[in-house]
C-alpha cells in the first residue's frame, strides 16, 4: 500500500509498473493453463498450490496498482435530451466501469494510458468516445439497432450480439409476459430454433422433454443443463413413489416471471466451456437485477379458466354390452354367454344397461390464477430487485394441481471502484396432489378410458360403481380418494465478489447452493380397492439434495490499436449430496390418520444416499481485429466422481471465428444489407449424466430373504468407463436487411461419440448390461430463424419472429449393431432415427376362409375380420421376423411463429407452434380399440367388421383376441403433425399498465385421433418418445389480468 | 485493503482444500465385491441373495407357476397383459417381456449362487460351515437350470428324449463384463449332468433340518426324485421318492395333512412334514400372487382365473375342488383359488409337498418296467383317499398313467407343473396346440439378439 501510494505520486513509473503488472497477468495465464495440461499427471495437491499461488501472486500485483483521473459527464437520449440512467460507462479493454445515476450523471476513474470511453445501454447503440485530455464528457446516446447492440449472457461472461462467435439465442422474459406458463422450459417452447420442447402431458407440475439440437444420448440424460445466475440447476424428479409415466419437473419451483432472459447456448463455442455436462446445450437462465433508478413496482395478476379441448368419443353402455358379447360368441361360439368365461353381468339384453361416459366425469373446467409483485430499484451503491408471487393451476383433470409460492431478493452493492458484492437468495415451495397417470390400472385417465361405459358411476347406495370384471378402479374413486400429497421447498442463493485487480484484470468468485427438500405424502384409503384389502396404504417418502458450487474467474481484457484481447480463467467445484427416506405402512384404524405411525404393518422402511462431485478447469481467449475479425477457443478440464478411475478426467476444448462482412469497404455500397457476417465453430463438449456410482462393480443390500439380511451382485464394473463426448461443427450466415429483418442461418453437425450406453449382455451371464462407452449417435440440421422489426410508427408496430428447424437424428453405432426394443413399439438400430417405431404391417382385414387359406399362415384361430399382417420375408408364415421399422417420431420440420402488432393502445400477439413429419404410436388404440376384452371401447368400434358389415380397417370384435389383431403394427402408429395457435394475447395499454385477455392452446390442427398429438408416455425419455399411452392431455386456457407498474 | 486481501486468500484455500474432496466419492447403499463376501455374515448374506432371487415375481413369486398353468388349461386369462394373453392363446411372440424377465431373473439367480460357491470355498472360519453352504447354493443352481430346460429346453415329444436341447450354461461367476461372453446352448443332458452333480453334491452336504424356507436334505431328495421323474428314470425316482416318503409313511394319511385340514396347507404356512419346501414371504417382503388372481373388489387385478375346464375336471366329491376353483364366499372372490389368497402379498409358495412325491413315486412305479401296479396304485389312492374320493379303478399302465396326469392335475393345480405335465406326457395338443414346436418356449429374442444368435433360438420361433 504504501508502495502504491509512493508510486502514484510518479506516473511514468506508474506506466513502467502497469506494464510490467500486465505481463505478470498473462504470466500468471499461462502458467495456470500449464497447469490444466499436467493436471492429470500432477497430483491434485500440487495444483491445489498452483492455483494458490496463482491468487496470492495477483493480489500482490493488485496491490501495486496506480490510481488514475477522474472524468465526469452527462449522458442523455439523442431524441429528446432526457437523462439517462443506468448507462454503462466502460474504460474501453478494461473492466473498470461504472454506470450513470438516474439524473444521467457519471463519474469514472481513468487511469493513465486509457484512451476511450464506452457508453452502453439496453435498446441505444452503444458509443465510444476518445477521452483525451478532456475531464468532462457528455453524451447523447442513439436507440435504435436494437439487435445489434443486445448483450446477451454466455458462460462466464457477457458478449455484444455482434461479437458472438458461437450460437447463442436470446429469449426476452418481456416476450412471453402474462403467458401461463409454469416453468422456465415451458417459456422456450417454439421461441428458439434447434430446441424442441415437448409437453409431455397436461399434468400440473409435469415434466417437459427439452431437446437442443436432437436427442443427443441414448441412455444418459439429453437434457440441457440449466444453469440460473451461475448456479448449475438440480434436475428431474426427486419422487420415489412411482404413479405412472409422468414424472415431476424440479424446474418448476422457478417463477418464470422473475426472469430477465433466457440464453440457449447450442454450438461447441458456445457450451464447451461448461464442459462435461454441456454436450445437450445450456440454458442460462439470468433473473432480474436492481437499476439506478427511481423504483418501478409491478403488479402482474392473471385469472384464466381452462378446459379439455378435446374427448375421446366412446361407446354407448348398449353399444358396449353388444360388442362384447359379440366378441365372446366370435371367440367361444354362437352359444357362449359371458357368464360362462367367469364375466359377471354381462348376459342381459344390451339395451337394458345404462351409460356412463367417464371422460365427461373426471374433466372440469379448471381455474389457473397468479400474482407476481416486484420492485426493482437502488441508487449508485446499492441495487436491488424483490419479487413475491403465487401461481396457482388447477389440472383439467378432477384433483389434480399445482401451487408455487416464490420469493426472490436479488442485491447489488458497490462497496468502492474496485470491489463489488452481488447476491441473491429465491426461496419457493411447490405443492401439488399428484394422479395416478398413464400406464396405471389406478390412474385417472386411464382408467377413464379403459372402463366400459355399462354402469353408473354411483352405486344407489352412494359406494363407487364398478366393474366385478375388471381389475381398474372406478376413475372418480381414483381421483377422490387417493392422496398423493408432494411438496418441495427449494432455495436457491449465491453470493459473489468482484474485485479489480489491476487495470486490466478482475476477480469474481461466486459461491452458491441449490437446495432442495422433497416430501410425498401419499395414501389409499380402505374405500379404494387397492387398499381395501390392506385396510390402507400409506407411504411417504423424504429426499434431499444440496448442490454446491464455487467458481472463481479471473478475466483480463486489454484493447490496443485495433486489437481487443481478453482472456477469462475460472477454476470451479460442485458436489452434489443427496439423502432419502422412505417409509410404507397399511392397516389403519380408519382412514382419518394417515400418517404411517398409525399404520399397525410396516412395510418397508429405507433410506439412502448418494454424491458426485465435479472439478473444472477453464480457459478462454478472445480476440477481435478491428471488430470484424473475431475470434475465439476455449478449453475446459473436468473431473468427475462419476467416471472410472481410469477415465476421470477429460478435456473439452472449442475453436470459432467470425467475419462481419458488411464493415469491409465492398460492401459498404449494398444499402440494402444493414449487416453481414458469417461464423463457424468446432468443439466437444460432454455428458456426465449417468449414475453417481456406474463405474464400480457393486453388491446390493436388500435381497433379504426369511426377514434376513441378504446381498447380491447388482452391477458389474467398468473402470474405464468415461465420458459422453459431443463433436459439433457448425456454420451460420447471419445478416440484417434494411435495418429491419434480421436473419440466422445455421447448419450443425453434432457427432455423439462414446455413447455411454448399456452394452448389452446375454441374459445368461446373470446382468443384462454393463455402461460402457460404445455407441454414436449423429444429430444435424438446419436452423433458420427470421427476426423483423417491420413497422415501428407512433401508432402503429409490427414485428415478427419466425424460426424453423429441419432436424436429422440417426443412430450410428450401438453395441456390436444390436438393436434393442424401447417403450412400448420403439426401437433403436443403427442407421435409423432415435425414435424410431418398429412392427407388424397391416394388410387389412380377412373377409372370408379362402382369402386366410391363401394368406400366408398367421395363427390357427385366424378368422374372417381379424388383421391379415405382411409376411415381410415371404417364408409363408407371420413370425417375429414380419416386423420392419414403421415410423419415427423425429419431425421433419418444426418450429414456430410469433407476430407482434400494435395498434394505438391496442396490441396483439399471436404465437403458433407446429411440428410436421413424426409419427405417433397410439397405444391408447390398442386398448380402445382392441376388443379383446372387458375394456371400454371407443366409438369408432361401431364400425367394425362383421359378417353384415365387411369393414377393411376396423377388424372383428373377439374376446381373448387369438390372432393377436392387437399387436404393435401400424395400425396404432399415426400421424402426429400439428399446428397449433399455441397462445393468442389482447392487450390494452393505460398509462403505464396494461389489460390483457389471452388464449393458450386455442386451436390444433391435426389429424391425429387420440387427445393430443404433442405426448410423450415416457416423459422424459431418449428411446421411446412419441408414444401416447392413456396420458393426461394439455389443457385450453383462457385468461384475462393486469399489469399495473408505477 | 489487507482484510480483503487477506478474506480472499482465506476463502480461496478454503475452497481449494474442499477440492481434493470433491471427486471422492463412495456409495452408501452397496458394497464393492471384495469386502461384500470376504466375511462368515457376508457370505451368509450371500446365500440368502440366491433365496431371494427365487423370490422375485419374474421367478418363483409369480412367473413359474402361473405360466405354467396360464401355457395350459388350468387358467383363464381374464387381464390386461398382452404378454400374458399370447400364454393363454399359446401364440408366443419372441419379444414376450414376461419371458424375458423370467429367463434374465432365473440367470440373475444363477449367478448369485455361481459366485456364492467360489466366495464360500476361499473362506475360511471354524464357525462356518462351507460344505453345507455350498451344498445349499448348489442345491439352488440345479433347481434354476431345471426351471430353465422345462419351458425352454428338451424335445418337442418331452424331456430326456434323444436330440434335447438345453440352455447356456455358466458355473463360473460374472465378475467383469469379459465373463458375459455369449455362450452357445448345452444340450440337455449337459445341463442334466450338471443338475445331477449339484443335486447329489448337495444331498451329501444339506442338514436334516433348518428354518422354514432353507434347503433341508429332503427337499434336496425331493427335488432329485422330480428331476429324475423328467428323465424318465422310473427306478431311481422311485428309490428317490422312497428315502422321503418312508420318513413318514407311519403316520396318519402318510403324511400327509388330513382332508379337511387340506386348505391350511395355504392358508397356515410351512404345515409340516407335507409342506417339504415353501418360499417364505412377509408383508414386507411380498410376492403378488394373489394380487393377480384377485379382482379389483378384493384389492387385487384379476389377471387370470381358474379355467371352467379345470373345474370341470374334478371329481364329484373331491375335497380340493373349492380350493382350486374358489366358490364366492365373504372375503372369498368365485373362481379364484384358496392357494394364493392374502392380497397383502405374503402367501408362501409350496416348492415342494410330500402329495407331489407319492404321485412321483406312483408314476414312476406304473411306468418302470416291469410296471408296479399295485405300488402304483397304493401311492395314488394315498392322494385320492385324503382327497374324498375312491380309490383308483386304473389297473393297467395305460389307465393308471391317464389317472395319474388327471391326479396331478388336480393335486399340484396352481403349484406350476400343469404344462411340463402335458408335455411329458407329449400332450400338448390337450390344450389346443396343433405346432409341435410351441412345446418349448421360445428364447428371448433380445438373448439371440444380444448373442448375435450365438444362443440359437428355438426352432420355429
Amino acid at each position: 500500500m504504501i508502495l502504491a501510494t509512493n508510486l502514484s505520486e510518479c506516473p511514468k513509473i506508474q506506466l513502467c509498473f502497469l506494464l510490467i503488472i500486465a505481463q505478470i497477468c498473462l504470466m500468471e495465464f499461462l502458467l495456470f493453463f500449464r497447469g490444466f495440461r499436467y493436471a492429470k499427471k500432477l497430483k491434485l495437491t500440487s495444483m491445489r498450490k498452483l492455483l494458490l499461488l496463482l491468487i496470492a501472486f495477483t493480489l500482490n500485483a493488485a496491490q501495486l496498482f496506480a490510481q488514475g483521473r477522474v472524468v465526469t459527464g452527462e449522458v442523455s437520449d439523442e431524441k429528446d435530451g432526457s437523462p439517462l440512467g443506468g448507462v454503462s460507462v466502460i474504460v474501453k479493454g478494461t473492466n473498470i466501469g461504472t454506470s450513470t445515476s438516474k439524473d444521467g450523471s457519471f463519474s469514472i476513474n481513468v487511469p493513465a494510458g486509457a484512451t476511450t470511453l464506452v457508453f452502453s445501454f439496453v435498446d441505444y447503440s452503444s458509443t465510444e468516445v476518445a477521452i483525451g485530455v478532456k475531464s468532462v464528457i457528455n453524451v447523447a446516446l442513439v436507440s435504435g439497432e436494437k439487435a445489434l447492440s443486445e448483450v446477451v449472457v454466455v458462460g462466464y461472461g457477457t458478449q455484444r450480439k455482434r461479437d458472438l462467435t458461437g450460437s447463442v439465442t436470446q429469449v426476452k422474459t418481456a416476450d412471453l409476459q402474462n403467458r401461463p406458463i409454469q416453468g422456465p422450459d415451458q417459456a422456450l417452447r417454439g421461441q428458439v430454433a434447434g430446441v424442441t420442447v415437448t409437453q409431455s402431458s397436461g399434468t400440473p407440475g409435469a415434466s417437459l422433454n427439452v431437446s437442443i439440437r436432437g436427442t443427443g444420448s441414448i441412455n444418459a440424460s439429453s437434457q440441457p443443463l440449466y444453469v440460473i445466475d451461475g448456479i448449475p440447476l438440480n434436475m428431474g424428479s426427486y419422487s420415489q413413489i412411482g404413479v405412472g409415466g409422468q414424472t415431476l419437473n424440479s424446474l418448476a419451483d422457478i417463477n418464470p416471471n422473475e426472469v430477465e432472459s433466457y440464453e440457449v447456448l447450442k454450438d461447441a463455442a458456445a457450451v464447451a466451456i461448461y464442459g462435461s455436462r454441456a454436450a445437450n446445450g445450456v440454458v442460462l437462465i439470468t433473473t432480474k437485477r436492481g437499476t439506478n433508478k427511481k423504483t418501478k413496482l409491478s403488479v402482474n395478476s392473471y385469472y384464466g379458466i381452462a378446459d379439455a379441448y378435446n374427448t375421446i368419443p366412446v361407446l354407448t353402455g348398449p353399444q358396449y354390452v353388444a360388442l362384447l358379447q359379440e366378441g365372446v360368441r366370435n371367440r367361444f361360439g354362437a352359444t357362449i354367454v359371458p357368464s360362462q368365461l367367469g364375466l359377471a353381468g354381462l348376459n342381459n339384453a344390451p339395451s337394458t344397461y345404462p351409460s356412463t361416459n367417464w371422460q365427461e366425469l373426471i374433466f372440469r373446467q379448471a381455474t389457473i390464477k397468479s400474482t407476481d409483485i416486484n420492485a426493482q430499484g437502488g441508487n449508485d451503491k446499492t441495487r436491488f430487485f424483490i419479487s413475491g408471487g403465487v401461481f396457482d393451476q388447477n389440472g383439467i383433470v378432477i384433483n389434480s394441481n399445482f401451487k408455487r409460492y416464490n420469493f426472490r431478493i436479488n442485491l447489488d452493492n458497490t462497496i468502492t471502484d474496485k470491489l463489488k458484492l452481488t447476491g441473491g437468495i429465491a426461496l419457493s415451495r411447490s405443492e401439488s396432489n399428484r394422479l395416478r397417470n398413464d400406464n396405471n390400472i389406478y390412474g385417472v385417465v386411464s382408467t377413464a378410458m379403459l372402463l366400459g361405459s355399462h354402469f353408473s358411476a354411483y352405486n344407489p347406495n352412494g359406494t363407487y360403481g364398478r366393474d366385478p370384471n375388471a381389475s381398474i378402479e372406478n376413475p372418480l374413486a381414483n381421483a377422490i380418494e387417493v392422496s398423493n400429497a408432494v411438496r418441495n421447498n427449494r432455495v436457491l442463493a449465491n453470493i459473489g465478489v468482484d474485485y479489480q485487480l489491476c487495470n486490466n484484470l478482475s476477480f469474481r468468485s461466486q459461491f452458491s447452493v441449490d437446495y432442495l427438500n422433497f416430501r410425498e405424502q401419499y395414501y389409499i384409503p380402505s374405500t379404494h380397492l387397492q387398499g381395501a384389502g390392506v385396510r390402507g396404504d400409506g407411504t411417504e417418502g423424504y429426499s434431499q439434495d444440496l448442490n454446491w458450487i464455487n467458481e472463481n474467474i479471473l478475466t483480463y481484457k486489454k484493447s490496443w490499436n485495433q486489437h481487443d484481447l481478453a482472456f477469462t480463467g475460472v477454476a470451479s467445484y460442485q458436489e452434489s449430496d443427496f439423502e432419502s427416506l422412505l417409509g410404507q405402512a397399511q392397516n389403519f384404524p380408519g382412514d382419518q390418520i394417515r400418517r404411517i405411525s398409525a399404520g399397525s404393518v410396516r412395510v418397508q422402511a429405507s433410506s439412502s444416499g448418494s454424491s458426485w462431485g465435479l472439478v473444472g478447469y477453464i480457459g478462454r481467449v478472445n480476440y477481435a481485429y478491428k471488430g470484424r475479425y473475431l475470434f475465439s477457443a476455449s478449453l475446459r478440464r473436468d473431473g468427475s466422481s462419476r467416471f472410472g478411475a481410469n477415465r476421470r478426467w477429460g478435456t473439452f476444448p472449442s475453436i470459432s471465428g467470425a467475419w462481419r462482412l458488411k464493415e469491409e469497404s465492398f460492401l459498404s455500397n449494398v444499402k440494402a444489407l444493414t449487416d453481414l457476417k458469417i461464423r463457424a465453430s468446432y468443439g466437444k463438449a460432454g455428458n456426465a449424466n449417468i449414475a453417481d456410482f456406474a463405474s464400480l462393480p457393486l453388491v446390493g443390500a436388500g435381497a433379504n430373504y426369511i426377514q434376513g439380511a441378504g446381498l447380491a451382485p447388482s452391477q458389474l464394473g467398468n473402470p474405464n468407463l468415461g465420458w459422453e463426448e459431443a463433436e459439433q461443427t457448425d456454420i451460420a450466415l447471419e445478416f440484417q436487411l434494411f435495418n429491419k429483418i434480421n436473419v440466422i442461418a445455421e447448419y450443425y453437425v453434432k457427432n455423439t461419440n462414446n455413447l455411454l450406453l448399456a452394452k448389452p449382455l446375454v441374459g445368461s451371464s446373470g446382468f443384462t448390461s454393463v455402461t460402457e462407452n460404445v455407441g454414436k449417435l449423429q444429430n444435424k440440421g438446419v436452423e433458420i430463424s427470421v427476426n423483423g422489426d417491420l413497422i415501428r410508427k407512433k401508432d402503429f408496430s409490427w414485428s415478427t419472429n419466425f424460426n424453423v428447424t429441419f432436424p436429422d437424428n440417426k443412430v450410428i453405432k450401438l453395441f456390436d449393431g444390436v438393436p434393442f426394443a424401447a417403450g412400448f413399439a420403439s426401437w433403436v438400430q443403427e442407421g435409423q432415427d432415435l425414435g424410431s417405431f418398429r412392427g407388424f404391417v397391416v394388410k387389412g382385414i380377412f373377409q372370408n376362409a379362402a382369402q386366410i387359406a391363401a394368406a400366408p399362415t398367421q395363427s390357427a384361430a385366424t378368422s374372417p375380420g381379424d388383421v391379415q399382417f405382411e409376411d415381410l420375408n415371404k417364408d409363408g408364415r407371420i413370425t417375429s421376423d414380419d416386423q420392419r421399422i414403421i415410423g419415427s417420431a423425429v419431425p421433419d420440420w418444426f418450429g414456430g411463429f410469433t407476430n407482434d402488432i400494435r395498434y394505438k393502445k391496442f396490441s396483439m400477439n399471436v404465437f403458433i407452434q407446429f411440428v410436421q413429419g413424426n409419427d405417433v404410436y397410439n397405444n391408447t388404440r390398442a386398448f380402445s380399440e382392441g376388443m379383446n376384452s372387458v375394456f371400454g371401447q371407443a366409438a369408432s368400434t361401431v364400425n367394425r367388421w362383421t359378417p353384415t358389415n365387411p369393414s377393411t380397417t376396423m377388424p372383428r370384435a373377439v374376446f381373448g383376441d387369438p390372432n393377436n389383431n392387437r399387436r404393435v403394427s401400424t395400425r396404432w402408429l399415426e400421424d402426429g403433425s400439428f399446428v397449433r395457435l399455441k397462445n393468442i394475447v389482447l392487450s390494452y395499454t393505460v398509462g403505464k399498465s396494461r389489460l390483457f385477455i389471452q388464449a393458450e392452446n386455442l386451436k390444433t390442427w391435426t389429424k391425429y385421433k387420440g387427445f393430443d398429438p404433442e405426448v410423450s408416455t415416457f416423459s422424459i425419455t431418449n428411446t421411446a418418445p412419441g408414444t401416447d399411452f392413456l396420458t393426461y392431455p394439455q389443457a385450453r386456457t383462457f385468461s384475462f389480468g393486469v399489469n399495473v407498474t408505477l | 485493503m489487507n482484510k480483503i486481501k487477506n478474506l480472499l486468500i482465506i476463502s480461496g484455500a478454503l475452497f481449494l482444500t474442499a477440492c481434493s474432496k470433491v471427486l471422492d466419492q463412495q456409495p452408501q447403499a452397496s458394497l464393492s465385491p471384495e469386502t461384500a463376501f470376504s466375511t462368515r455374515t457376508g457370505v451368509e448374506a450371500g446365500l440368502l441373495g440366491i433365496y431371494d432371487g427365487f423370490q422375485s415375481g419374474d421367478y418363483y413369486g409369480l412367473a413359474v407357476w402361473i405360466y405354467a398353468d396360464l401355457y395350459a388349461d388350468n387358467l383363464t386369462h381374464t387381464g390386461t397383459f398382452p404378454t400374458f394373453a399370447q400364454m393363454a392363446n399359446k401364440q408366443l411372440l419372441t419379444d414376450n417381456t414376461n419371458i424375458n424377465g423370467m429367463w434374465n431373473t432365473i440367470y440373475n439367480t444363477i449367478n448369485r449362487a455361481n459366485n456364492l460357491i467360489v466366495q464360500a470355498e476361499k473362506l475360511n472360519d471354524p464357525a462356518f460351515n462351507k460344505l453345507a453352504a455350498i451344498g445349499e447354493a448348489r442345491a439352488l443352481r440345479a433347481i434354476a437350470y431345471f426351471d430353465l430346460l422345462r419351458f425352454f429346453g428338451g424335445g418337442t415329444q418331452g424331456y430326456g428324449k434323444p436330440g434335447g436341447v438345453g440352455v447356456p450354461l455358466f458355473t463360473q461367476p460374472t465378475l467383469s463384463p469379459a465373463n458375459g461372453t455369449p455362450k452357445p446352448r448345452s444340450t440337455e443332458a449337459e445341463i442334466y449332468a450338471s443338475i445331477l452333480a449339484d443335486l447329489n453334491f448337495a444331498i451329501l452336504n444339506l442338514p436334516a433340518s433348518a428354518a422354514s424356507g432353507r434347503l433341508t436334505l429332503n427337499a434336496a431328495l425331493a427335488m432329485m426324485a422330480r428331476v429324475q421323474l423328467y428323465q424318465e428314470q422310473w427306478a431311481a425316482a422311485e428309490t428317490m421318492a422312497t428315502n422321503v416318503i418312508n420318513q413318514f409313511a407311519a403316520q396318519p394319511n402318510g403324511g400327509l395333512v388330513a382332508g379337511v385340514d387340506y386348505a391350511n396347507l395355504w392358508l397356515s404356512k410351512n404345515v409340516r412334514p407335507e409342506s417339504i419346501w415353501e418360499l417364505q414371504y412377509y408383508a414386507d417382503d411380498r410376492n403378488f400372487g394373489a394380487f393377480y388372481y384377485y379382482p379389483g373388489a378384493n384389492g387385487g387385478r384379476n389377471e387370470i382365473t381358474s379355467s371352467s375346464s379345470l373345474a370341470l375336471a374334478h371329481e364329484p366329491g373331491d375335497l380340493r375342488r373349492n380350493i382350486n376353483v374358489t366358490v364366492a364366499a365373504p372375503g372369498i372372490p368365485a373362481n379364484k383359488t384358496r392357494k394364493f389368497s392374502r392380497t397383502a402379498g405374503d402367501d408362501n409358495v409350496i416348492l415342494i409337498r410330500l402329495a407331489e412325491l407319492y404321485l412321483i413315486r406312483a408314476e414312476a412305479r406304473a411306468r418302470k418296467t416291469p410296471s408296479n401296479i399295485a405300488g402304483a396304485q397304493a401311492d395314488l389312492n394315498v392322494i385320492r383317499t385324503r382327497a374324498g374320493l375312491l380309490p383308483t379303478t386304473a389297473a393297467t399302465t395305460a389307465d393308471l398313467i391317464l389317472a395319474i396326469q388327471q391326479e396331478r392335475r388336480i393335486e399340484l393345480a396352481h403349484e406350476g407343473h400343469r404344462w411340463f405335465d402335458l408335455r411329458r406326457y407329449n400332450n400338448y395338443s390337450a390344450v389346443g396346440i396343433t405346432e409341435a414346436f410351441r412345446s418349448l418356449w421360445p428364447i428371448p429374442q433380445r438373448e439371440v439378439l444380444t448373442s448375435g444368435s450365438i444362443v440359437a433360438q428355438n426352432s420355429g420361433y
